[in-house]
């Protein structure tokens, strides 16, 4: 992973998908962490996951899993809140989220949906935009010229949209069938 | 949640960043925003690799979850897209125009990368792969030289769009189709429309949606129905995914292998043919083994270029 390109793309395959999970792992295992802190301990774990050896992490989510666990537990000794016994569980997590398994796909699915409804809240414009862009693939100033907008204002549409993504993001929860059934079990039998 | 202002700024930069060099202006800017607090950091890495992941969910609804509906829904998207198109014509063809020029795509092992053309088709070129693309104004010609590609053909019925993979070519209007070059054959998948495959000194043979074609240099085209969800499944790979469903492990080994510098060995014949089921992330290979091990009771030995699968001793 050599060029700054790979590297983010390397993030959106590994980590992206699968956040919601870390998600809900987190909210469930540190309760009383506030929805803030929870947004900062993800974000940091991007920041500290970005500046590793890509190439040398076999198992991309289990090690973003691990970091975020370190940081729900710096956390927890800073503020004294969440139970720590419970902290050692995200291991498990780790684990059944690299089962392969249909429910991957249907979380791609589950995204893709959830991706189709927010974009139908945006306001028009700024939906076009980001479909031209990012669904039908063309470039800014194509789809600028498409829409009859400057490239600018047709940056300024698409952050719009990101950040209504990322927000969407940041509330999302992974199903809890993700998390329990038959992966858990195999899982162990392996270890 | 993180205060709206931290969100709104990652995404203004990561869209920036992701789109276009900075001007040193904006990079002054950016950088105070990044030393103004420690989360923006993050924030911004995340902004810009969600930005990234949006791609494969576009992948993914360009696919469609059924063959019928989306169809409909993809062909309205490109007769507006074609509309909207002509309204800008002349700008356009300037842009075109550079494009006369042969463009050439590669991708290493384990890449699977998306190529959006001028004219509103798209390319999906699969691992190890390579193609060239030329549009002129009565045609446009893909050559893949090497590999496997998807292509998403938007509908210009006055130029057509050529695929050629050695010496035959597959010929098509407004489609989707999957053009393989193998060793000894050139497979050709058609998810939408119509194409018409041309050998050398035979005549044209046409291929419609849900159809499988085998080339063989001097031998009849044979074409076979393809089930729909079998070819969403062997053109998974476009969302980095591979499924299996019941292909013998050596298959599913083969195709695995196919992604990555690492190879998966499978020791005995036995163990090769016993069927194998699931959803596995391309490059994979350590993750595959493990499944493969667990599901068909066989052990895991990870070495330095590659892993084998053999039959377990302890059932």
């Amino acid at each position: 992973m050599k060029t700054e390109s790979d590297r983010f793309q390397w993030l959106a395959r590994h980590i992206v998908p699968n956040e919601a999970r870390i998600r809900s792992w987190v909210k469930r295992h540190a309760r009383t962490l506030s929805a803030a802190d929870a947004d900062d301990i993800v974000q940091e774990a991007y920041a500290r996951i970005w500046v590793l050896e890509h190439e040398l992490i076999q198992h991309p989510l289990a090690y973003f899993a691990t970091i975020v666990k370190n940081l729900v537990a710096e956390h927890a000794r800073r503020a004294k809140i969440v139970p720590m016994e419970r902290l050692g569980e995200i291991e498990a997590l780790s684990i059944v989220s690299e089962e392969p398994g249909p429910e991957r796909h249907a979380s791609a699915r589950r995204q893709l949906e959830e991706l189709r409804t927010l974009l139908d809240t945006l306001p028009p414009q700024c939906r076009r935009a980001f479909e031209l862009r990012k669904i039908e693939g063309h470039t800014i100033a194509e789809a600028a010229r498409v829409m009859g907008v400057t490239d600018s204002a047709m940056e300024k549409l698409l952050a719009r949209a990101l950040a209504k993504i990322l927000e969407r993001m940041s509330e999302a929860e992974a199903a809890p069938e993700f998390e329990t059934g038959r992966g858990n079990d195999r899982a162990r039998d392996r270890r | 949640m993180t205060e709206p202002a931290t969100v709104d700024n990652a995404a203004r930069w990561a869209v920036r960043l992701e789109e276009r060099p900075l001007t040193p202006a904006e990079q002054a800017e950016l950088d105070s925003w990044l030393r103004a607090a420690p989360h923006h950091e993050g924030a911004l890495i995340r902004a810009r690799a969600v930005w990234r992941d949006v791609d494969r969910l576009g992948a993914l609804q360009r696919r469609g979850p059924s063959p019928a509906a989306p169809r409909t829904r993809s062909l309205g998207r490109w007769a507006a897209l074609a509309a909207s198109l002509a309204a800008v014509t002349v700008a356009l063809l300037a842009y075109k125009s550079h494009l006369l020029a042969s463009e050439e795509f590669e991708t290493r092992i384990g890449e699977v990368r998306r190529i959006a053309l001028a004219d509103g088709s798209a390319i999906t070129l699969n691992s190890d792969s390579q193609a060239a693309v030329q549009f002129g104004k009565t045609e446009r010609v893909v050559r893949l030289a090497r590999g496997e590609a998807l292509f998403e053909v938007a509908k210009d019925r006055s130029r057509p769009f050529l695929v050629w993979s050695g010496p035959v070519s597959v010929r098509a209007v407004g489609t989707v189709f999957a053009v393989r070059n193998l060793p000894d054959n050139i497979s050709v998948i058609v998810t939408d429309g119509t194409v018409e495959i041309q050998q050398p000194q035979a005549p044209a043979q046409r291929v419609r949606v849900n159809e499988h074609a085998t080339v063989r240099p001097a031998e009849q085209i044979q074409v076979a129905p393809e089930d729909p969800t079998v070819a969403t499944r062997q053109l998974s790979w476009r969302s980095g995914e591979l499924t299996f469903s019941g292909e013998s492990l050596g298959e599913a080994v083969r195709e695995m292998n196919r992604y990555s510098r690492r190879q998966i060995e499978v020791e005995d014949p036995d163990l090769a043919a016993k069927p194998i089921v699931g959803i596995f992330r391309i490059g994979d290979i350590d993750g595959f083994a493990q499944a493969a091990a667990v599901a068909l009771n066989a052990d895991v030995h990870t070495g330095d270029g590659s892993v084998r699968l053999s039959t377990s001793k302890h059932p």
